[in-house]
């Protein structure tokens, strides 16, 4: 094949820019011109670099299906047909299939090498071993220049940097034929708060399609909606019943639940938190009880407290055993058996404890604490004078331990809201 | 880390930290700023960062639509209806004092918790109105645009689109601290009216003698009776209580904070009646014997009477204030209308996203500012009226806005032990009745304008204080008979915050109230529509 610029080198493979065949004529063997190239097809499969599949060409005004066999040579500006017959019958989706520029072209795509959400404004196509295969993307801003460049110069732009096809996943639902799906495990690998952070910098559409990908497992789903921001989680719970609802707020940890319920609509409060599973449902009305900028709405219920006379061992073994959140399990606090909180111990100063020793004697005396009815300020000053990433939230008497504070809530807390928010891009975006 | 013993100053450096700090333009109170202010002088700098809020509220009073309505009060009756705007004090303290207790207890915006407290049918009925009005008095802000440069020789048709554009964009891309140091400046400018006061060379005595003496030039008539109820409209207006409540959460103004709020807001007042008096007098003083006394037109007309009656540099620095007070007024307009919206639709459509997330809200807000920006360009409207009628209307709607705000401060799910004491009930109680009377005076006037005003006010007069001393017995049996609550201490209220349970579910009403708040809202929408039917008469 010439050399010509639209065919640049990418290592030592020519690469094919998908705009510069799309809408080129189809052309036969004597260089005659038979229609138009109208579109590409692909199956997406276990390959990394899915192979071509046909062409969609426009012959004598109708959309016809052209299979690779029949594709002579694809160039920039033109496409070889070869073969004697053209098949007549319209041409119609089959299920599994991708049309490259009506169903991905300047779409979003998902980026697993650091979870992020590009734009294919360019679909790279190579020759591999006789075989035309997608090679990758490219979500850069030069295709466009290229294409709105008069023909020589656009040709001389060079190519941006391409994303690896492997590496990425197209959004699919929207293609007519829906046996198509975002495959689970490939989700999976990212972090909760990655895929999260995905989901707020898609458009809705996109976002469903995330979180039904990861809908396969229950717990994954419920992290990520712990990990969105309170807008989308409202705008994704909207849509659900009221036992599915139930059913995700349930595997969230009480506090986050406890906000998100007072952000749902009027009407399907009551009926939601009724249908909570029954611990869940009683913590989430005591947390409810409290004003969300005070220690008690910032507090989880669930927290350790064990008394001071067990040893280092008995311990660890109930933090493993403990299903609480982990961030509430990082500190330890004893009591006495009259209910006051006598110290409190780290999970690793616990693991390089002498074993048999009581609590008593490694634990920490004279914890930091907080009250239920402390605002904010008063709650983070505390807890940033005595470095305290978990701290009690005490009863009034100083007698009853209602729950902890963690860091990471509080965290949430120091973003200013306001007008509009100044750090506001999430890291999904480009 | 700063010993935990040792009480901090507030600090009064503009600092940029973006902790959840109470970031005013004068000042800024660290979030963990928990310690008692010994000192007057650390109150002071306190009560400096706090300040904002209601201050600004106040002073978006002093609009387009209010500085034409105090100059047309003062052109058209004279110093004689000068006596209405203290009067104004009580009721704007009273109104923005319940605004700010529910703002900080709650930390929940006023449109959500009526939406919430008395459902959606209610909630939308009070967004409704409120959009309706903000609609118009952004229209009259563009009037005002337009008047203000108009003097200058600025052609209308090209201020305002101008003045729409960048009304669009400011609110697009803003940032609300720069925004709020913005209107400091702009209410700098206000003062303005102070040397052009001194200009028109008001008479002392004729001053005190208008404040005190209640009274109407011409006697009151329908007309004059319109105005007053658009003097109460322009000063005390609905959308103050979406956006006060609203600043106060955004700004995380707690109750520990609540006294220096008020006293902000009543700073606050005090400068925006005196700002209006002064406006008064200067009109009055100035077209008093002159042949355009009694002709109020529009504002432009009374920035070119100023200019020839007085001298050109008392007509530019009217010009200069009407210009400043559209501004004002459009930009605390529009926030209120977006954080009404964002409260009653869900966070996402408010001036908190950015473009692409609340697409709906920019574009709902840029289709408002275009037409209200369209009305104000169609040739030949009759500008002034248009102004008038605007905060006739507001005045109108104001007691069914007084009256949902009444009842959530009386609501003790919602504010505990911050809910009004007695006596406040019935201060707020005779202010929305005087304004319901002087709505019915309007309405009964313009559809039979035979009506003697003077004796249908005595006898409306008669009959409110028949009802209240009757209202009063009943209510002192009621206390006498109901059981004592038990003395709520002072720390405990101190700490008091609303929560979440409390918006759980939608409290049922008693038959008795859904009658009698259908019954108001029937009322309202007929006297609107006298309203218009007024409007059109004397257009």
């Amino acid at each position: 094949m010439a050399a010509s610029p639209d065919v640049e080198e990418q290592g030592t493979v020519p690469v094919l820019h998908l705009s510069s065949v799309i809408g080129r004529p189809l052309v036969d063997p004597d260089g005659d011109r038979l229609g138009r190239v109208k579109d590409l097809i692909i199956r997406p499969g276990e390959q990394p670099h899915p192979p071509l599949a046909g062409v969609v060409a426009t012959i004598a005004g109708r959309d016809l299906f052209v299979p690779m066999r029949k594709v002579a040579t694809l160039e920039p500006g033109r496409v070889g047909f070869q073969g004697e017959r053209v098949d007549l019958r319209r041409f119609e989706r089959r299920p599994g299939e991708l049309l490259l520029a009506q169903d991905l072209k300047a779409r979003h795509l998902i980026n697993f090498v650091g979870g992020r959400l590009i734009k294919a404004n360019e679909i790279e196509l190579a020759l591999i071993d006789g075989t035309w295969e997608v090679v990758g993307v490219d979500p850069s801003g030069r295709p466009l220049v290229r294409r709105l460049l008069p023909g020589g110069l656009g040709r001389d732009v060079r190519p941006g940097t391409m994303v690896d096809w492997a590496d990425i996943e197209p959004f699919v639902a929207h293609v007519p034929t829906a046996n198509l799906r975002i495959p689970y495990r490939k989700l999976a690998r990212l972090h909760p708060a990655q895929i999260a952070d995905l989901v707020e910098a898609a458009s809705h559409e996109e976002g469903e399609e995330i979180i039904e990908a990861v809908g396969q497992d229950r717990e994954l789903e419920a992290d990520v909606f712990e990990e969105l921001d309170t807008g989308h989680q409202v705008e994704f719970i909207e849509n659900r019943s009221d036992a599915e609802a139930a059913e995700i707020l349930g595997s969230m940890a009480p506090d986050d639940a406890a906000d998100l319920i007072a952000e749902l609509d009027q009407e399907r409060r009551l009926p939601i938190l009724g249908l909570l599973p029954e611990p869940q449902q009683r913590k989430v009305r005591s947390l409810l009880s409290y004003n969300p900028e005070t220690a008690g709405g910032l507090m989880s219920p669930d927290f350790l407290c064990l008394p001071e006379t067990d040893t280092v061992t008995q311990a660890l073994e109930a933090i493993r055993a403990s299903q609480a959140p982990p961030e509430t399990l990082n500190v330890v606090f004893t009591s006495v058996p009259d209910g006051g909180v006598t110290g409190s111990i780290s999970a690793v100063r616990l693991i390089k404890a002498d074993p048999d020793a009581p609590l008593s004697v490694v634990a920490r005396p004279n914890v930091a604490h907080v009250h239920a009815d402390w605002d904010l300020g008063a709650t983070v000053r505390k807890m940033s004078d005595f470095n305290a990433t978990v701290a009690p939230v005490m009863d009034a008497e100083h007698r009853t331990m209602l729950g902890v504070v963690t860091v990471d809530d509080v965290l949430e807390t120091l973003l200013p809201s306001g007008w509009r928010r100044d750090y506001g891009t999430t890291a999904a975006e480009e | 880390m700063t010993d935990a013993h040792e009480p901090e100053p507030a600090t009064a450096v503009l600092d940029e930290a973006h902790t959840g700090d109470i970031q005013g333009a004068f000042g800024t109170i660290r979030m963990h700023d928990t310690s008692s202010r010994r000192t007057w002088t650390a109150r002071l700098l306190t009560l400096l960062a706090i300040m904002g809020p209601g201050l600004i509220v106040m002073i978006g009073d002093n609009d387009a639509g209010g500085v034409a309505t105090y100059a047309q009060a003062g052109q058209d009756y004279g110093l004689t209806l000068l006596w209405t705007l203290p009067l104004l004090i009580p009721v704007l303290v009273v109104n923005q004092e319940m605004v700010v207790r529910l703002g900080a207890v709650t930390g929940v915006g006023h449109a959500r918790l009526i939406n919430e407290r008395f459902g959606k049918f209610w909630g939308a009925f009070s967004v409704g109105d409120l959009f309706l009005l903000n609609f118009l008095t952004i229209a009259t802000e563009f009037i005002g645009v337009g008047l203000a440069l108009g003097y200058f020789g600025v052609s209308r048709y090209l201020s305002v689109p101008i003045a729409a554009v960048a009304l669009v964009v400011m609110t697009a891309t803003g940032s609300f601290r720069r925004w709020e140091r913005f209107m400091f400046v702009f209410i700098a400018v206000n003062f303005l009216v102070i040397p052009l006061a001194v200009l028109s060379h008001p008479s002392p005595q004729a001053f005190l003698h208008g404040f005190v003496v209640p009274g109407v030039h011409g006697g009151f008539d329908s007309t004059s009776v319109l105005l007053i109820i658009a003097i109460v409209g322009t000063t005390v207006a609905p959308w103050q209580l979406f956006f006060q409540q609203s600043n106060i959460v955004d700004k995380r103004i707690t109750p520990r904070w609540i006294n220096y709020e008020r006293v902000d807001t009543v700073i606050g007042s005090i400068i925006t009646v005196f700002a209006a008096s002064l406006l008064m007098a200067v009109t009055a003083s100035a077209f008093t014997g002159t042949p355009l006394f009694g002709r109020f037109t529009n504002a432009g007309a009374v920035a070119q009477g100023l200019g020839h009656v007085v001298g050109h540099a008392s007509g530019a620095i009217f010009a200069i204030i009407l210009l400043n007070a559209s501004i004002i007024g459009a930009a605390s307009v529009t926030l209120a209308t977006s954080y009404a919206f964002g409260d009653a639709f869900g966070a996402r459509h408010s001036l908190h996203r950015s473009w692409r997330e609340a697409k709906f809200f920019y574009g709902a807000f840029t289709a408002m500012v275009v037409l209200a920006a369209g009305i104000v360009l169609i040739p030949r409207a009759p500008l002034g009226l248009i102004t008038t009628g605007v905060q006739a209307l507001a005045g109108v709607l104001l007691p069914s806005a007084t009256v949902f705000l009444l009842l959530l401060c009386n609501d003790r799910a919602v504010l505990g032990p911050w809910v009004n004491r007695p006596w406040l009930n019935a201060v707020a109680v005779v202010i929305v009745s005087i304004l319901l009377m002087m709505s019915l005076v309007l309405m009964t006037t313009t559809v039979f304008p035979r009506v003697d005003v003077n004796t249908l006010a005595e006898v409306l007069g008669i009959v409110l204080l028949v009802v209240f001393a009757g209202g009063g017995v009943v209510m002192v049996r009621a206390r006498k008979r109901a059981p004592a609550t038990p003395p709520v201490s002072a720390e405990v209220r101190a700490n008091w915050r609303m929560p979440p349970l409390a918006l759980l579910e939608r409290p049922v009403w008693s038959r008795g109230k859904t009658v009698a708040m259908y019954a108001l809202r029937i009322y309202l929408v007929v006297a609107v529509l006298m309203l218009l039917v007024k409007a059109i008469q004397l257009g």
